[in-house]
């Protein structure tokens, strides 16, 4: 018992989410081991997102219990909600939310910056990342001028900042081609080898079946199906 | 026809609902702005015309004719008022003149004693007073004054006069025509053994001095006239007063026009500008150009509409409040605030401002293609901008500073119209505090207002016969006396003054009241030396240094200029007693000036003298400044600052608002990576303090260059030159005010909307994009 909660990094109790009477989600109960890769499907407006918002501390449940590495996020006020999120997880979005003002470099690196690394350190981690995720020349350039594969590896390497024990992506490949998609699935699966945990928010079969160990699926507000994954194999249980 | 308009109505509705706090603040601008035109326009009327407002609303009399009883009787002085060329007419009102009691009295008199009429009641057809205080006289032994409670002019004093009874003080009016010094009823005055009538008339015509005289002859149709008063003398003295002070009312009221048309313009385009993402998805819909242009002006309609009623209404009480209190400070009865007409064009102004400040970027609106609209709210691409930001984030700034200072950088026309906006703030505040010094420095530079008490001598009594000295070293005896100096005033003719001048001489401790109102040069130190008045240096061309050859009592000599004083009268001389010969004959007393110790009570001392010197026939009074105008100052530029300020706050709290919602993405990109929500305040308001500082930086150079600017212009107009004290007022503490106003405003201005966008929810940001 002990130990399963110390691995536990996520943990959602019958969490509820109403929009104006309607529930987004409609008592969702799940677990995320640490070292695990889960991936979240299901049709648009199940609640995939509401889910993903709620993990990240972005958003709060109507009811229900939301435990990340430990805490309860759904009992924090707003300061401990910032600081769970810069040290806690790492967010990837869909359209990347980079600041437009601001070089690659300093997109990442202002991440650490917000834990209270030196500005000097903070830049210097985040060179060793973009280099590491291929981008050791573009760390100069604007997002307007990144292609959008390069921009959402700017993104993973933003949230990958401060070692965070959760990275959190919502439809990472979304907004790419197929090919520039493929990349970045591989970095996904190359951090969860590394033993990055997961947790992906996809409507693309084969992002899920590339990187994720599980894979849950959504309708309405509620899980369907919760399916273990052998990695690089098929949607199994269908 | 109906659906499209409809549709309108409901987009701009919309629009209004969805930004409350804009439209909020769009509101409250132009209410404050609105205001602060209405107030300028009373001040810039009341600089005008006060007078001629004041004489028109209480029916000032173009004459106060007085009649003596003993010649004429009451119903040939009633008769006049039928004369040809009368308009109007009051009177008969029977007159008697109180003499001063030979010892102190209560209520100070002129030596010539006091004048008062039986009225029955302070309305009529001509000259309506009004009272200032108390109430108007009921019955016997009653008495209300000219003017205005003030030192020992007070109610319940008591007028005491030898052989008559005594009156109590029940109430204070001011009348816009000469005359008389108070009145009582009819029956009181009957009491009185009155010797004179008073009529009071209006003509026909009445334009210039001359006219007045012949208005009046042909008025009195041959009856003996005692005296009279003409309305051009109580004009004349007005004008002497408050022309000085006409410039600085005039620039407040041009600075409120400015701010305030500035402001509402910003606001009003500022929100259209801010609304263009959404041209996109209205033209997406459908709607024509014409159709996006009337949901735009729509949207800053109802609250330009509700803020310009709320300003004019505040305006008219403000601006009719100030008029009420200039008038009372210049004993005129008050003319009301501004006109009504002239309030509906200002409302009428202020909404055609908008209605163009509107216009302008809704048509731009109206005809921008939906891709371009889309992309004109988002952050602009330039390159040396980006440097500037990418720099600030990599100092050891803090990162939300780096980030705020960054901002204003990002979007440089709006920084520029915010800053534009600060700074007109700290220079009007700048200006106004530094106007503020100088009025009131003009208004105690000079003898009179260091002057303690002052020491009159009654010329029946054997002092009269005493010598200046003497009577100072009576005075310098008295407990409590720091400096005396005796002045007495002698004819002098001066070459180029056809009328003749008068000499100001003093005689004793004379420096320590010689005031700061020195132009040029010094104040004379010994006999020999004059200091003419700036007017006639400036009408002769004289220097300092040059000699001038004057003639007293037949006697020629010639004196050197040392200096010069700021006053508009060409024919006033200061110079030492001893400078001059004696006097042929029996010398006019002189005026005994006193500066008490400190920690001694003018009052008390004054009191004091009266009992031990009366029997040596002096009498003194309190010196009371008047202070009434400086109060008066004080509380315009109050107002004014507060108005200013609160508008440039408001236009610092439009940009934020504009700002936090074209960065709505990027504030919630920040808080999702765990900025926590008082960092993103502190973000956006260090922005604004950015701009805050830059304001001060440059406003208060720039309102101290206006300052002196008016005040010299001033000086050059009136003639009367400025002294160096009343233009270099501008100490550290007086410059760092308004910088920090500058900084303060800013602050406040970013705080709320700064708040409200760190508070903003994350995830509902991020899903819109
Ligand atoms: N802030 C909100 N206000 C109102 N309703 C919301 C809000 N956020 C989500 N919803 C509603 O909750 C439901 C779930 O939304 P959610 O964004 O989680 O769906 P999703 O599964 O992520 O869909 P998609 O695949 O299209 O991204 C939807 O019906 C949506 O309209
Ligand atoms: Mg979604």
């Amino acid at each position: 018992m002990e130990i399963q909660e110390a691995e536990m990094v996520v943990r959602l109790e019958v969490v509820r989410k109403t929009y104006g009477g309607v529930a987004a989600l409609d008592g969702v109960s799940l677990s995320v081991r640490a070292g695990e890769a889960v991936a979240v499907m299901g049709p648009s407006g199940s609640g995939k997102s509401t889910l993903l918002n709620m993990v990240a501390g972005l958003d709060k449940p109507s009811s229900g219990k939301v435990v990340v590495g430990g805490d309860d996020v759904s009992g924090m006020g707003e300061a401990a909600l910032a600081r769970f999120r810069r040290r806690r997880v790492g967010m990837v979005f869909q359209f990347f939310n980079l600041l437009d003002d601001l070089p690659a470099l300093d997109n990442v690196a202002l991440a650490g910056r917000l834990v209270g690394v030196p500005a000097r350190k903070a830049r210097a981690r985040a060179a060793e990342l973009l280099e590491e995720l291929g981008l050791a020349d573009r760390r100069d350039a604007y997002p307007a001028v990144l292609s959008g594969g390069e921009r959402q590896r700017v993104g993973v390497a933003r949230a990958l900042m401060n070692r965070p024990a959760l990275l959190l992506a919502d439809e990472p490949t979304g907004a790419l081609d197929s090919a520039t998609g493929e990349q970045v699935a591989e970095l996904l699966l190359d951090l969860n080898r590394k033993g990055q945990t997961l947790l992906l928010v996809t409507h693309d079969e084969a992002l899920a079946t590339r990187c994720a160990t599980r894979v849950v699926e959504f309708v309405d507000g509620r899980i369907v199906r919760e399916a273990e994954l052998e990695r690089g194999g098929s949607w199994g249980v269908r | 026809m109906g659906r499209p308009v409809s549709a309108v109505w409901a987009a701009s509705r919309a629009g209004v609902r969805r930004r409350r706090m804009q439209t909020g603040s769009i509101g409250l601008v132009v209410a404050l702005a609105t205001a602060t035109l209405v107030f300028g326009l009373g001040l810039l009327s009341a600089s005008h015309s006060m007078f001629d407002d004041a004489f028109a609303k209480a029916r000032g009399a173009h004459a106060a004719a007085d009649f003596d009883a003993a010649r004429t009787t009451e119903a040939q002085v009633a008769a006049t008022a039928h004369g040809s060329g009368v308009t109007a007419a009051a009177g008969p009102f029977r007159t008697v003149t109180l003499a001063r009691p030979d010892g102190p009295s209560e209520v100070p008199m002129q030596s010539e004693g006091l004048t008062v009429a039986g009225r029955a009641d302070p309305g009529g057809p001509v000259d309506r007073l009004s009272l200032t205080a108390g109430r108007w006289v009921r019955g016997p032994g009653e008495i209300v004054l000219r003017g205005k409670p003030m030192g020992p002019f007070r109610l319940g004093g008591k007028v005491t006069s030898p052989g008559r009874p005594e009156l109590t003080v029940v109430g204070f009016a001011v009348s816009a025509t000469g005359g008389v010094d108070g009145w009582v009823t009819p029956a009181q005055v009957a009491a009185l053994r009155p010797d004179g009538f008073l009529m009071e008339y209006r003509f026909a015509r009445a334009g210039d001095p001359a006219e007045v005289r012949r208005s009046l002859n042909a008025a009195a149709a041959g009856l003996p006239v005692r005296g009279y008063d003409s309305y051009m003398t109580a004009k004349r003295e007005f004008e002497g007063r408050f022309n000085q002070l006409v410039p600085f009312i005039t620039v407040f009221g041009i600075l409120a026009l400015t701010v305030s048309v500035f402001i509402i313009g910003n606001v009003v385009s500022g929100a259209v500008i801010s609304g263009f993402r959404h041209i996109g998805v209205m033209k997406a819909l459908g709607f024509t150009p014409g159709q996006v242009t009337s949901v735009y002006v729509g949207m800053v309609a109802v609250p330009t509409a509700a803020g310009c009623a709320v300003g004019l209404a505040v305006g008219h009480l403000l601006a009719g409040r100030m008029v009420a209190n200039l008038s009372e400070n210049f004993e005129l009865p008050s003319a009301g605030g501004v006109s009504l007409p002239l309030e509906a064009a200002a409302g009428g102004g202020v909404l055609a401002l908008a209605a163009l400040a509107a216009l302008v970027p809704a048509l731009r609106a109206g005809r921008l293609p939906a891709v371009q609209a889309i992309s004109a709210g988002t952050v602009s691409r330039r390159g040396r901008g980006r440097r500037v930001q990418r720099w600030l984030v990599r100092t050891r700034l803090p990162l939300p500073v780096g980030l705020g200072l960054g901002l204003p950088v990002a979007r440089p026309a709006r920084a520029a119209v915010t800053l534009a906006g600060l700074c007109l703030g700290v220079t009007a505040v700048t200006m106004g505090l530094g106007l503020h010094q100088t009025v009131t420095k003009i208004m105690t530079a000079d003898t009179e207002s260091r002057t303690s008490v002052r020491v009159g001598v009654d010329p029946r009594n054997p002092a009269g016969s005493m010598s200046a000295d003497r009577l100072a070293a009576t005075v310098r005896a008295q407990p409590g006396t720091a400096h005396v100096t005796a002045s007495v005033q002698r004819p002098m003719r001066v070459p180029g003054l056809a009328t003749g001048a008068s000499a100001e001489t003093y005689s004793g401790d004379y420096r320590p009241f010689l005031g700061d109102n020195l132009v040029r040069g010094r104040w004379f130190t010994g006999p020999g030396e004059v200091v003419p008045s700036e007017a006639f240096m400036r009408l002769q061309g004289l220097h300092v240094g040059d000699p001038l050859s004057v003639q007293v009592d037949g006697t020629r000599l010639t004196l050197k200029i040392v200096g010069a004083f700021s006053h508009p009268d060409t024919d006033r001389f200061m110079l030492d007693a001893a400078s001059l010969p004696a006097a042929k004959g029996r010398p006019e007393p002189p005026l005994l000036l006193v500066i008490v110790k400190d920690g001694t009570d003018p009052a008390a001392y004054a009191a004091q003298l009266n009992k031990t010197g009366a029997s040596a026939g002096l009498f003194a009074e309190t010196a009371a400044p008047d202070l009434a105008d400086r109060a008066l100052f004080s509380g315009l530029f109050l107002v004014f600052s507060l108005i200013i300020c609160t508008a440039a706050a408001l236009g610092v709290l439009n940009s934020v608002l504009l700002g936090a919602r074209e960065r709505a993405r990027d504030l919630g990109v920040l808080k999702a990576v765990g900025m926590p929500p008082r960092r993103v305040v502190l973000m956006m308001v260090t922005s604004m303090a950015a701009l805050g500082v830059a304001g001060g930086a440059i406003g208060v150079p720039l309102g101290v260059l206006a300052h002196h600017g008016v005040v010299e212009l001033t000086g050059d107009l009136l003639g009367s030159g400025m002294a160096a004290p009343w233009i270099h007022v501008y100490g550290w503490a007086l410059l760092l005010l308004p910088a920090c106003v500058g900084l303060a405003v800013a602050v406040l201005g970013a705080w709320p909307p700064a708040v409200r966008a760190a508070a903003v929810r994350t995830a509902t940001v991020l899903r819109s994009e």
